[in-house]
C-alpha cells in the first residue's frame, strides 16, 4: 500500500489517499465522460481530507445516490462516492460500496500512461433510467431496500425497471425469494407494513416489520 | 455543422458552428497539469464561430492561472469545464472543451497531445490569434 498525495489544480482542496493502484476505472456515463476521470476505489479510512469539507462543492443528478465532490474554484474532482449497485450488478452478488473513488488524475507521482484500464459501462445504465418514469413514489431502477421481519430473518427488496424483486438474506447469503410477491406498484414507504400484512402470524404482540436500509 | 455541448446539469451550453465535417475535429489534449486533472480535450478552428448560454451567471466560474491570460469557464454546480476563452486586442478567441459535445462519438476524433510549457506569453497570445475561434460570444439567458 502506497501513501499518494493528491490535490485539486488551485490547491483549495488537498488529500492524501492510502492505495494498491493496480488499475483505473473509466466510465462513459454523461458526468464520467465530461470529466475523464480515471477513478480507484479505496475503502472511507483510505482516505484523509487535509482541507475543510466545506471548501468542496457537491453534484448530484439522477438517483441521486452518487456524490461528486469538486472544488468551486478551479472545478476539478478529486474523489466521489460512487452511486449504489445497478441492478444487475445486485444480482451478481456486488455489494453496495461504502467508500470512496478518488480519481487518480489528482494524485503526485503517478504515470496515467501505464495503468490497467478497467471500462466500466456507466450509459448502458442510464440508457435504462426512462423505466424509473413507470416506477411508483420516485422508485429507480436498483433501488435497494432490506427489512427485519420480526428478528426472524431479513429481506432483500430490490427495484427492477417494473417490478420489486424479494430476496432472502441468511448470514453471508441472499437467495431469490419468489413466494415473496410485492405489487408492482406499490411505494417503497408500504413496503414494510404489506410486509407486516404478508407475515403478521409470525409476529408477536406489538412486534412490526422494520426498514434497516 | 453544427455542433452542441453542455456540462453535465446544463448550466452551461455550447453551440459550435463548424465549417467541415466530422472528420475534419482535430482535439488537441493538452499535458499541462490542469487540463490532465479536467482531462479536458480541445478543439478550435479559425473558421468556427462558438456561443456560449449561461443560464445562471452566478454558477459560471471563470478560472485563470499561469500566464493569467485565459479564462476557464467552469460550471460551478456540476464543476466541467466546457471552454477556454482568451481576449487579445479586445477580441474574444476560444478553444472548446470536446468532451462536453452532444451526440458525437469523440474518442473516435483525432487526436494530438501537446505541450505549451516552454511557450512565452506572446507567442502564446499569437498562437491563440492564429488557432483558435474568433468569433465567440458569451450569453446570458437569464437576462
Amino acid at each position: 500500500m502506497t501513501t499518494y498525495r493528491g490535490s485539486c489544480h488551485c490547491g483549495r482542496v488537498r488529500f492524501e489517499v492510502d492505495a494498491e493502484l493496480d488499475h483505473v476505472r473509466v466510465c462513459d456515463c454523461s458526468i464520467c465522460r465530461r470529466r475523464g476521470a480515471l477513478n480507484h476505489r479505496v475503502s472511507k479510512e483510505q482516505l484523509r481530507l487535509l482541507t475543510p469539507w466545506e471548501d468542496l462543492v457537491l453534484y448530484q443528478w439522477g438517483s441521486h445516490t452518487a456524490k461528486d465532490f469538486f472544488c468551486p474554484v478551479c472545478g476539478i474532482l478529486p474523489f466521489r462516492r460512487p452511486s449504489d449497485p445497478t441492478l444487475q450488478e445486485r444480482r451478481d452478488g456486488i455489494e453496495p460500496f461504502d467508500g470512496w473513488a478518488v480519481n487518480v488524475r489528482c494524485l503526485e507521482g503517478v504515470d496515467l500512461d501505464t495503468l490497467p484500464i478497467r471500462r466500466i459501462h456507466g450509459s448502458h445504465i442510464q440508457v435504462a433510467a426512462p423505466a424509473a418514469a413507470a416506477c411508483p413514489d420516485g422508485a429507480i431502477p436498483g433501488d435497494v431496500l432490506r427489512f427485519d421481519v420480526y428478528g426472524r430473518f431479513r429481506l432483500e427488496v430490490v427495484r427492477d425497471a417494473d417490478a420489486w424483486e424479494v430476496y432472502q438474506l441468511g448470514t453471508g447469503t441472499r437467495a431469490r425469494d419468489v413466494s415473496v410477491l410485492i405489487p408492482s406498484e406499490l411505494p417503497a414507504d408500504e413496503i414494510a407494513s404489506y410486509l407486516d400484512d404478508l407475515f403478521h402470524e409470525l409476529g408477536g404482540p406489538g412486534q412490526s416489520v422494520r426498514r434497516i436500509l | 455543422m453544427r455542433i452542441s455541448g453542455r456540462c453535465h446539469c446544463g448550466n452551461l451550453k455550447l453551440v459550435l458552428e463548424w465549417p467541415g465535417e466530422l472528420s475534419s475535429i482535430g482535439v488537441r489534449a493538452c499535458g499541462c497539469d490542469f487540463c490532465t486533472k479536467h482531462a479536458a480535450s480541445w478543439t478550435s478552428h479559425r473558421d468556427a464561430r462558438l456561443t456560449v448560454h449561461v443560464a445562471q451567471p452566478g454558477l459560471l466560474a471563470k478560472y485563470r492561472f499561469g500566464t493569467g491570460t485565459a479564462d476557464f469557464l467552469v460550471c460551478a454546480r456540476c464543476g466541467v469545464v466546457v471552454a477556454a476563452a482568451s481576449l487579445i486586442d479586445d477580441r474574444m478567441y476560444a478553444v472548446v472543451n470536446v468532451n462536453t459535445f452532444e451526440d458525437i462519438d469523440v474518442t473516435a476524433l483525432e487526436r494530438a497531445v501537446t505541450h505549451f510549457d516552454g511557450e512565452g506569453t506572446g507567442e502564446r497570445l499569437d498562437r491563440r490569434k492564429r488557432n483558435w475561434i474568433p468569433d465567440v460570444r458569451i450569453l446570458h439567458d437569464q437576462a
